[in-house]
C-alpha cells in the first residue's frame, strides 16, 4: 500500500490494481483450490473492501455482502444455488463472556469453526456459527468454552438454528431454516420465434430503452444494416403507446415494437440479459451471436455454430 | 508496479542494467496484455474479428487470456497464452472453454499491438449450472473518493440488531454510519445511525454486547475524528452511551474479551492514511500503535497501557483460539511484519507471532481465523497483494539477497498459515492455490456451497479508475 493516498487521488489517471475480479476459491477433489468467482457470480469489479458471509434471508445458507470503496457501495450476492445440508449455532457462555468469542464449535467429520466478533478486514460479525454438512443429515457437535472446559451437545439434525447454552449439556431448536427459494426457469430466447412471433429469416433484434446510453449508441450501426436489407427489429421496454415516440427521438429507421414480457423475464435472475443487447439470428431462425454495446456489427454473423 | 518496485530492486542491489532490461521487457508485456485484452473486449461485446475460430458459444460473458512465453522485445510476434471463455451457447447452457493456444501479433502504427491470428489448441470443455449468486445492489452511490483517507477504508457490521433474527448491516460511508435493517422494505433508503461534527470520516464499526443484555451494542471509530464512540443497542435503536480515548489514526477496531475475564475489549488499530510514507518499505515504523480499551458492562472504558506496542501501519485485527498459545489479537500490518498479542487479566501483554511462525512480513491488510482443512485446528489466512506484474520483474532478479526474498513477498499475495498438530504452522497458499486474491483486503472462510468443506472468498481492488490501464 501506498502511505498517502493523496498522491494517487491527485497524480494518476490511471486505475491502480483496479478494476479487478472478485475470488472465491473452492477445494477440489486434489485438495487444492479452484478459482471460481465468476462461475458461481461472485462477480463484481468495484474495488472491495470489507466482505461478510451471513444467512440475510433465513434460508439456511450463507449470502455474501461486500462493501466497496466505490460504486455499487454496498452489494449482497444472494445464494440461490443447490447445496448440502447446514445447521447454525449461537453460543451463550456463562463462564466469559455471554457473545462466547473465543470458544471453538467442533463438529464431528467437519471440522472447527470459531465464535469470532470479527473478520476480514474491518468487518464486524455475528458470533452465530454457519455448518455446513454435505449430504450428512446431522452431525455430533461439541464446544470448547473459552475457560478451556469441552461440552458435547451431542447430534443434532441438519437445517435448523441451535442455541447452546454453557452448562446445559443439550442444544435448544429457535427455528427450522426457511425454505430455499426454487430458481426460477429463465426464457431463454434461443429461436428468433420466442421474440418475433412469425420470424423468419436472418434477423437483428435489438433490445432496448430509450434512457439507455449503449442502446442509444447502437442505433446508427443496426439503421445501416437495415439499410442494407437486412432485417431489424427494435424490442422497446416501453409501454406501447410510448414507442412510437421513443422511435422517433432515437432516430430509428427499423421497425419497433413493445419487448415482451416473457423475454423481459430473461433480464432477471442469474442468467439474465442484461441491456444493450442485439440479439442475432441465422437464416435456420436459430440464437447465433449476442451482441452487447458492440460499436459495429457485421451481419450475418458465421463464427457461431451451436 | 514496476516504477514503485524500482527503488526497492535498487535498495536490493539490482544494477541499472537489468532494471532497463525489466523496464524493456516489462513495456513489451504490457502490449502483449493489451492486446489481449482488446481481443477479449471484442469477443465480450460480440463482435469477435474473422480471423477467430469458432467456439460453439453464441455469447461470451467472461475472458481471460494470459501469455505464457513472451519473446523477447524484438521478436513479439507470437505467444504462447493460456485462454479460458465463459458463456453461453445456442440453447442458452453455460458452458467454459479453457485450453492452450498462441496468438500472432501484428504491430499497431500507434506502436501497440493487435492480435490478428488466433489458435485455440484442443480446448476443455465444461458445462456449468447456473451461477450460485444473484447479485443485488443495495447502495449504488459511489464512494466520496474526493476524501484521500477514503481510498482504503472498509467499515462494514453484519449483526441481528433489533432481535427479528436477520442480519441487519450497518457500514461507514465517510462522514456518517449508515443502517439497513432486513425487516425494512429492500426500496427504503438506509437509516443514518451517526455523523460526525468536524466531517472526518468513519473507518469501522465493532459490533458486542457490552452491557450483557443479550443484544450487541456498537463502537464507532473514525479518522482523526475524535474519540471513539460508544453507542448502546436500546431495543434495536443504537443510542450515544460515552466515548473512549482521545482519537486519532484509528483505521478499524474489533470487541474481543481479550483476557479472558468475562468483559470486552476494544482493540483499535492505526493507518497513517495521509501526511506521511512509511519509513521503509519492508519495516516501517513510523505508524501508531495499537490501542485498547477495557469497557465495563456501564460503558466506561479504561485504556490498556501497552508500553512495547510498535508503532505499526495496521490495518485490521482479529481475535480467536490459536493452538498453542489460547486466545489472541492477530493483527496484520502494512509495510512490515505482523503481530499476534496474547493478553492477561494481570494487565500484561506479549507477543508470540515470531515464536509461533506467524510474522508473514509484507503487506498485511486483513486476516481471518478458521479451520479450512478440516482438521479441527484453526488456520491463519492473511490478505496481502497479488501482482503478476511484480511476480515477472522480481523473477528476474538474480537470487541471493535476502531483500529480494522479502520484496517477492510484495507480489506473492495472500498467506494461509495451516495450523500442525505440533502447535506451529506451515506456509501453504500457494501449495493449495488460495494465495492469488490479487489486492485483497476482506477475505473469508465460508462453505457456501455446504458440502462440508470451507470455500475461501476474497475482496481485492485498490484503485479503480475509467482507464482502465494499470499504473
Amino acid at each position: 500500500m501506498l502511505g498517502d493516498a493523496r498522491f494517487l487521488q491527485r497524480s494518476m489517471k490511471q486505475s491502480f490494481s483496479g478494476w479487478e475480479p472478485k475470488k472465491l476459491f473452492t477445494r477440489s477433489a486434489s485438495g487444492r483450490f479452484q478459482e471460481v468467482a465468476s462461475v458461481e457470480g461472485f462477480e463484481s469489479r468495484a474495488d472491495g473492501r470489507s466482505l461478510a458471509a451471513d444467512d440475510f434471508d433465513g434460508d439456511g445458507d450463507l449470502d455474501l455482502l461486500m462493501f466497496s470503496r466505490n460504486a455499487p457501495r454496498l452489494q449482497l450476492f444472494e445464494n440461490v444455488g443447490s447445496g448440502g445440508n447446514a445447521l447454525e449455532l449461537e453460543l451463550r457462555q456463562h463462564q466469559g463472556h455471554r457473545d462466547a468469542d473465543g470458544a471453538v464449535v467442533h463438529v464431528a467429520g467437519v471440522g472447527a469453526f470459531p465464535v469470532v466478533l470479527a473478520r476480514g478486514y474491518a468487518t464486524a460479525v455475528s458470533p452465530r456459527v454457519h455448518v455446513g454438512l454435505g449430504a450428512r443429515t446431522g452431525a455430533e457437535v461439541s464446544v470448547q468454552w473459552r475457560d478451556g472446559t469441552r461440552e458435547a451437545f451431542g447430534a443434532l439434525a441438519s437445517g435448523a438454528l441451535y442455541r447452546l447454552e454453557q452448562g446445559a449439556g443439550r442444544a435448544e431448536t429457535l427455528r427450522a431454516f426457511a425454505p430455499r427459494k426454487a430458481r426460477a426457469p429463465v426464457r431463454w430466447p434461443a429461436a428468433l420465434t420466442d421474440v418475433v412471433p412469425g420470424g423468419k429469416g436472418a434477423t437483428a433484434v435489438q433490445l432496448f430503452m430509450e434512457s439507455c446510453k449503449p442502446c442509444r449508441a447502437e442505433v446508427p450501426a443496426l439503421n445501416a444494416l437495415h439499410a442494407q436489407g437486412v432485417q431489424v427489429v427494435g424490442l422497446g421496454l416501453h409501454p406501447p403507446k410510448e414507442l412510437a415516440g421513443v422511435k422517433q427521438r432515437l432516430g430509428i429507421r427499423y421497425p419497433v415494437a413493445p419487448l415482451p414480457g416473457a423475454i423481459a423475464e430473461a433480464f432477471e435472475g442469474p442468467q439474465g440479459l442484461q441491456l444493450p443487447t442485439v440479439l442475432l439470428y441465422g437464416a435456420d431462425g436459430k440464437l447465433a451471436r449476442i451482441a452487447t454495446g458492440a460499436a459495429k456489427l457485421e451481419w450475418p454473423g458465421a463464427d457461431a455454430s451451436p | 508496479m514496476l516504477m514503485l518496485l524500482a527503488p526497492l530492486l535498487l535498495a536490493a542491489g539490482a544494477p541499472d542494467a537489468l532494471l532497463q532490461q525489466l523496464d524493456a521487457q516489462e513495456s513489451v508485456n504490457e502490449r502483449v496484455e493489451k492486446a489481449l485484452d482488446a481481443m477479449c473486449g471484442s469477443l465480450k461485446r460480440g463482435e469477435p474479428p474473422a480471423s477467430f475460430p469458432p467456439t460453439g458459444l453464441v455469447q461470451v460473458t467472461s475472458c481471460s487470456m494470459r501469455a505464457l512465453n513472451l519473446n523477447p522485445a524484438e521478436d513479439v510476434s507470437t505467444s504462447r497464452l493460456y485462454w479460458e471463455l465463459d458463456g453461453r451457447t445456442q440453447t442458452g447452457a453455460r458452458r467454459t472453454l479453457r485450453g492452450e493456444g498462441s496468438a500472432h501479433f501484428r504491430p499497431e502504427p500507434t506502436g501497440g499491438l493487435s492480435v490478428h491470428a488466433f489458435e485455440l489448441g484442443t480446448p476443455e470443455v465444461v458445462e456449468r449450472a447456473a451461477p450460485r449468486f444473484v447479485r443485488r445492489i443495495w447502495v449504488d452511490a459511489p464512494g466520496r473518493t474526493q476524501q484521500d483517507a477514503e481510498t482504503m477504508t472498509g467499515g462494514l457490521a453484519v449483526r441481528d440488531l433489533d432481535g427479528d433474527g436477520l442480519p441487519d448491516a450497518l457500514w461507514a460511508d465517510g462522514p456518517t454510519v449508515r443502517a439497513r435493517f432486513s425487516k425494512a422494505p429492500a426500496s427504503s433508503a438506509p437509516v443514518e445511525i451517526a455523523r460526525s461534527s468536524n466531517g472526518a470520516i468513519f473507518t469501522s464499526i465493532a459490533l458486542g454486547d457490552v452491557d450483557g443484555d443479550g443484544d450487541a451494542d456498537a463502537a464507532l471509530t473514525s479518522y482523526y475524528g475524535g474519540p471513539v464512540r460508544l453507542l448502546r443497542n436500546e431495543g434495536g435503536r443504537l443510542k450515544p452511551w460515552g466515548t473512549l480515548g482521545a482519537g486519532g489514526a484509528h483505521h478499524s477496531a474489533l470487541f474481543s474479551d481479550l483476557d479472558g475475564d468475562g468483559a470486552l475489549e476494544l482493540a483499535v488499530v492505526q493507518y497513517p492514511l495521509t501526511g506521511r510514507w512509511p519509513s521503509s518499505f519492508l519495516d516501517a515504523d513510523n505508524g501508531f500503535p495499537l490501542e485498547v480499551y477495557r469497557v465495563a458492562a456501564n460503558g466506561r472504558g479504561t485504556a490498556w497501557t501497552l508500553p512495547n506496542a510498535p508503532a505499526r501501519w495496521g490495518l485490521a485485527a482479529a481475535a480467536g483460539a490459536f493452538p498453542s498459545l489460547g486466545h489472541g489479537l492477530y493483527v496484520a500490518n502494512d509495510f512490515g511484519t505482523n503481530d499476534l498479542w496474547a493478553f492477561h487479566r494481570d494487565g500484561g501483554v506479549d507477543g508470540h507471532a515470531a515464536e509461533l511462525g506467524l510474522l508473514d512480513p509484507g503487506n498485511g491488510m486483513g486476516v481471518e481465523l478458521g479451520d479450512l482443512d478440516g482438521d479441527h485446528r484453526l488456520d491463519v489466512y492473511v490478505t496481502n497483494m497479488f501482482s503478476k506484474a511484480g511476480t515477472r520483474v522480481l523473477a528476474g532478479v538474480p537470487a541471493g539477497t535476502v531483500e529480494l526474498e522479502r520484496l517477492k513477498k510484495f507480489a506473492r499475495g495472500n498467506t494461509l498459515y495451516l495450523a500442525q498438530a505440533d502447535g506451529g504452522y506451515r506456509e501453504s497458499a500457494e501449495a493449495l492455490g488460495v494465495n492469488r486474491g490479487l489486492w485483497a483486503f476482506g477475505a473469508l472462510f465460508a462453505d457456501v456451497d455446504d458440502d462440508g468443506r470451507q470455500e475461501v472468498a476474497v475482496a481485492n481492488g485498490y484503485l479503480s479508475r475509467p482507464d482502465r490501464t494499470d499504473y
